[in-house]
């Protein structure tokens, strides 16, 4: 079987944790828990006739506090780069995350994550804003509260392999 | 060296993990005190002052003070900005000490990451003396902790006894287990990268890998933390650990602080948005003041028909009449206009008319129009009753910021335009205000229905339209989003603007 490591970049706060929880244990808790290191998981996925098993590095958010090592990117084969839609502030924090994963690991897949689409009324600025301000490739809004998207984000990972 | 004995290893250990926040010294029988640690150091500062230190402090006392076995201060002045408990563990040949730090706390953080450089140091010294030991059987037993001896071989032999939480990282080679092959996609087998690159080195210390979460033998969380240790002889050790609770402080902490970083970007948003609502509210007390403004300058007119006085002054009446609830509104107008855009009425019978509504604007808007030279028609195929998601008040301000934005821009002498008709199905109604103006240049389409957005009156030369702050157009695009609609902009064929929005039909009726 195919074995990747995937990691989840963010700022503090932008579901990183919710968004695995749910794509692994199909839950949901809506209060705030934030991640000190690193929590890991794992997850199967059936891409065509074959299965790809994640190890999903659930990394904690990058702020004044903590910032991410550059060890916990090694060998990293694809990231969701996660935004919080209602914090503009957390765009910033992900480009910054995207370019040192990607001097590390220039191959790494990377899928773009606008989270908390539930509350899109909150949004900092409109969806097509946020597709238009992240210039590096397309965007997935998602929220790990209703589990709009998620699914397809990882799996979306998983098909580049 | 002379074995340390488990016992004093444990009470050290023992001490040193539940204060966590100390210092430690050794004091060898030929009375060399041996010394590391921070606490000693004064906060605020990255570097030690020794030379501030009174003379019976514990950094004295690193300057190989000869010292009587056994000693037996109790407490130390630390200087100037802390002070300290000793504790001293006899031992037949010298003295362990242990320096607990009591000051207050004037950076929890700072000394939280103090406290991590102290463990490590404190996890390399207390691993040492465990590799000097040289046997598991010596090794101080720690049931949540592992002692692994990093060989020439490059294999991991363990030296503590097995536990089960550690078999997931065992190979299975029978009495003398060893650290297994790790996957680096895992944490551990990660970690092993740095700490063979850290055991190549020659400068004696420890690298922490930082705490992790994976499942454990039943599948719950655990948190664990690896050290990987290197003594000035050369020795190489890992400790692999479970964290029980020892990280809760540190989360707290954080937890605390990201918090209320949290609170004060909510804060701050909600502040924005009051201030936006504020200026809606602003801007919309100007249209009825528009209205009974053009009327005022109509009836001063000369030789006007009394039936056309009546209805002007109907509408001016009605105009005042809407300011006046308006500025009463504005007593609660936060939370109300909070709960608008939250609240969508779907149901048909209490609906608004989309037809109704729309006649009433345009009627109400009729005397500004007729001022301002331009005509203003309604071009419709629907049938007398359309009811469309949202409320009837804001669905008037809909159509009347798109009409005033019309009548501002349009050329005297024009017409604008309301032009209304189904879409595919019948399943929704669209509204377009069609004016004959300059329309609106590429380069500020993108942004017409976000806040504060204005557009040139005169292209290229910067203008803005007079006392407009940008917010009717957006006003107009977050009530019909909420309501399920759509707004949009495009160029009407054959010059001028095409400002337009769609909402779902509910019902209809003749």
């Amino acid at each position: 079987m195919i074995r990747k490591k995937i990691c989840l970049l963010g700022a503090f706060a932008v579901g990183k944790s919710s968004l695995v929880r749910r794509f692994v244990h199909s839950e949901y808790d809506d209060r705030y828990m934030t991640t000190v290191g690193v929590k890991v998981e794992k997850k199967e996925c059936q891409v065509g006739d074959h299965q790809v098993s994640l190890v999903i590095w659930d990394l904690h958010g990058e702020d004044r506090w903590q910032e991410v090592r550059a060890s916990y990117l090694r060998g990293t084969a694809g990231a969701l780069l996660v935004a919080d839609g209602t914090r503009i502030e957390s765009l910033e924090v992900m480009a910054q995350l995207r370019k040192r994963l990607l001097e590390q690991n220039p191959d790494a897949h990377v899928v773009t994550l606008v989270n908390k689409m539930d509350r899109e009324a909150d949004f900092a600025i409109t969806a097509d804003e946020w597709r238009a301000r992240v210039d590096w490739g397309p965007v997935v809004f998602t929220s790990a509260r209703t589990g709009h998207g998620v699914e397809d984000a990882f799996q979306s990972l998983a098909n580049h392999w | 060296m002379d074995p340390i004995p488990n016992s004093t290893l444990g009470a050290l250990a023992a001490i040193l993990m539940r204060e966590r926040s100390a210092a430690w010294c050794r004091v060898d029988g030929d009375g060399v005190v041996r010394a590391s640690g921070g606490d000693w150091q004064r906060y605020g500062e990255s570097t030690p002052v020794l030379g501030e230190c009174a003379a019976d402090s514990f950094a004295a006392l690193e300057g190989l003070l000869p010292v009587t076995d056994p000693i037996t201060l109790h407490s130390l002045d630390m200087g100037a900005a802390g002070s300290g408990d000793l504790h001293v563990i006899p031992e037949p040949q010298g003295s362990l000490i242990c320096i607990l730090d009591s000051s207050p706390r004037t950076e929890d953080w700072r000394r939280l990451q103090q406290q991590g450089n102290e463990m490590a140091l404190l996890h390399a010294e207390l691993a040492k003396q465990a590799l000097e030991l040289g046997s598991a059987h010596h090794a101080p037993e720690q049931p949540n902790r592992a002692l692994f001896e990093y060989t020439v071989e490059g294999a991991c032999d363990l030296l503590t006894p097995v536990q089960s939480w550690l078999r997931p990282w065992l190979a299975g080679r029978s009495g003398s287990p060893q650290l297994a092959q790790l996957d680096p996609a895992g944490f551990l087998g990660n970690f092993l990268v740095d700490a063979s690159d850290f055991w190549a080195g020659t400068a004696p210390g420890s690298l922490a890998s930082g705490p992790w979460v994976e499942p454990g033998e039943a599948g719950e969380d655990q948190e664990y933390e690896a050290i990987a240790l290197l003594d000035s002889s050369g020795a190489k050790g890992l400790i692999l650990q479970r964290r029980l609770g020892s990280s809760m402080e540190e989360t707290g902490l954080l937890q605390g602080v990201r918090e209320a970083q949290l609170h004060l970007l909510a804060a701050h948003s909600e502040a924005q948005k009051k201030e936006v609502l504020l200026q809606c509210i602003v801007h919309d007390l100007r249209g009825p003041l528009s209205s009974m403004s053009a009327v005022l300058s109509i009836l001063g007119q000369e030789g006007l028909a009394q039936d056309k006085r009546s209805k002007l002054l109907e509408v001016a009446q009605r105009q005042a009449q809407r300011q006046d609830e308006m500025m009463r509104e504005v007593l609660t107008v936060f939370a109300r206009e909070i709960r608008d855009l939250q609240r969508v009425e779907r149901s048909p019978e209490r609906a608004p008319d989309l037809v109704q509504v729309l006649r009433t604007t345009v009627r109400d808007r009729a005397p500004a129009f007729e001022q301002s030279g331009l005509g203003l028609e309604i071009e419709s195929t629907l049938p007398d009753s359309v009811a469309v998601p949202g409320n009837g008040g804001r669905l008037s301000r809909v159509i009347g910021n798109l009409l005033d934005n019309a009548r501002q821009y349009a050329p005297k002498d024009s017409g604008v335009q309301v032009h209304v008709e189904f879409g595919p199905a019948e399943k929704t109604v669209e509204v377009h205000v069609l004016d004959r103006g300059t329309g609106v240049p590429p380069h500020a389409q993108d942004r017409l229905f976000q806040r504060f957005s204005q557009v040139d009156t005169e292209p290229g030369e910067g203008k803005t339209r007079p006392g407009s702050v940008g917010l009717g157009l957006f006003f107009c695009r977050t009530s019909v989003e909420a309501w399920g609609g759509q707004v949009g902009y495009g160029d009407r064929p054959g010059g001028g603007a095409d400002f337009w929005f769609r909402l779902p039909v509910l019902a209809m009726g003749q």
